[in-house]
């Protein structure tokens, strides 16, 4: 499974890669199918893992849609995560001709984990709504903020970025009890790396 | 390139070190440990208080979501100095998370007296069965304080698909058969066999073992979320059914360690 997803992985990126192989690829971006990714990330953390792999999409030019595939090892719960995540950039400053650092992007995540005891559809030994949260599927929203360099020299862009996040129980624990709990206590953090491929200029106009 | 070595390694460790970097909703092991919450820690808190001729405890249970009124509960107890210990029925936390813990933990260490435990059925979910042994401690336990044998155990048979073995009565036949070393019996858990929830095939022997204990004072449960006192069985024997803290009330029990098959319960509101 992990040499399929792995060679899956980088077959996209090579084709991806070669659409910014020229001077001008604009035309043979265009013509790249929907489903090669314009970046790959990695992540620590977030929720989504120990470390969560996975594709990214630009949607439109401020806004991003990942979906990432995390493990957690037995040690720490042994669960496998998908992950959905959508964000727009609320805050792009352009730094230099080869960085930009994203203050503030903001988006929601759906979380799905699989897991001894975590379930997409609760079991039959349950009544009907005998527990109301599906307990597989978390949501909710995130911030990033992201510093993008482009190097002089090579032709990816590397991303990185920190994340906080929270998610719906945390925050339907929350909000009964704002005297105790601190939303300092249901907030926590993902980084990572992001890498596009493309040369400075291509990935100006497309951030 | 050593100064690239150098930031990596500082932001490895920044992030390996912060427990806010969190892996899962349901992940394990990854909060502190705190050898102060443990069930063995808190016995041995109670068998070290002085003998009394009366003993006050706190039953209560069902604090899943309900910190601020914990909040409150931990400030009355502390504000009463009679009391001993307090009993906690079930449903510590609520989705199985260890987040919940953590903040519920924060809340149940402020308390002057020791604390007990019974793990309930929201305990048991997801990853919550390890946690609950992680962070407290084994599911079924007893100990004997004041010649009160508490049995402690696990009755969430749904949790465990009515497999025949939640409750393990076996386990509690072996707690109640060195007679010479206790006077009397305090039965704890979270379902009460008289519930839905509880293994229906099992009701009969485990009635019939809180029935034939030596003395036994009452069983305690919780899960209902409301208080009851009540006899069930018409076998004389109480089952007290313990009140959630968002009810804002918790139940004193009194019993007379010289005449031990004597209890008061009092409900004290907060």
């Amino acid at each position: 499974m992990f040499r399929k997803l792995k060679n899956l992985l980088v077959l996209t990126f090579l084709i991806r890669f070669s659409a910014f192989a020229g001077t001008d690829s604009s035309a043979e971006e265009k013509s790249n199918p929907w489903y090669i990714p314009d970046g790959l990330s990695i992540e620590y953390a977030g929720g989504f893992g120990l470390l969560s792999g996975g594709a990214l999409y630009n949607w439109t030019k401020n806004s991003e849609i990942g979906i990432s595939v995390g493990y957690v090892p037995t040690h720490y719960g042994r669960i496998w995560t998908t992950n959905f995540l959508c964000s727009y950039n609320l805050l792009p400053v352009s730094l230099n001709k080869n960085c930009e650092l994203h203050l503030l992007k903001a988006g929601i995540f759906f979380n799905f984990n699989y897991g001894k005891n975590i379930y997409l559809m609760w079991p039959e030994r349950y009544p009907k709504n005998y527990y109301w949260w599906n307990s597989s599927l978390r949501s909710g929203p995130f911030v990033d903020t992201e510093l993008k360099v482009k190097p002089a020299k090579g032709k990816f862009s590397y991303t990185f970025f920190f994340q906080c996040l929270t998610n719906d129980i945390y925050l339907y624990t929350y909000f009964p009890n704002t005297r105790f709990i601190r939303i300092w206590d249901v907030v926590y953090f993902g980084a990572g790396i992001k890498v596009h491929a493309g040369t400075a200029s291509q990935i100006r106009s497309r951030m | 390139m050593g100064k690239i070595s150098v930031y990596v390694t500082c932001l490895f460790l920044l992030f390996t070190s912060c427990d806010k970097f969190q892996y899962d909703v349901y992940e394990t092991n990854r909060h502190k440990k705190d050898v102060t919450v443990t069930t063995s820690y808190n016995i041995d808190r109670l068998l070290h208080l002085p003998w009394k001729g009366t003993l006050k405890l706190v039953f209560m249970g069902d604090t899943q979501r309900f910190y601020d009124d914990v909040e409150d509960l931990v400030e009355t107890v502390n504000a009463m100095p009679e009391v001993d210990a307090v009993f906690i029925t079930g449903d510590i936390g609520d989705f199985g998370a260890e987040f919940e813990y953590e903040l519920i933990n924060k809340q149940l260490k402020l308390l002057k007296v020791p604390f007990i435990t019974a793990i309930g059925n929201h305990d048991c979910l997801a990853n919550g069965t390890e946690l609950y042994e992680d962070i407290y401690g084994p599911l079924n336990y007893s100990f004997t304080w004041n010649g009160i044998r508490f049995i402690m155990h696990n009755t969430n048979s749904r949790e465990f698909n009515f497999n025949g073995h939640v409750p393990d009565l076996d386990w509690m036949q072996q707690q109640l058969t060195d007679e010479q070393n206790f006077e009397s019996c305090i039965f704890v858990s979270h379902v009460p066999p008289y519930h839905e929830d509880f293994d229906s095939s099992l009701e009969n022997a485990y009635t019939s073992i809180i029935r034939n204990a030596k003395n036994t004072i009452f069983s305690a449960n919780g899960h209902r979320h409301d208080f009851e006192l009540s006899q069930p069985y018409a076998d004389s024997i109480w089952y007290l059914n313990t009140s959630s803290p968002s009810n804002r009330i918790f139940s004193l029990v009194s019993i007379n360690v010289s005449e031990v098959e004597e209890f008061t319960c009092t409900n004290i509101s907060y």
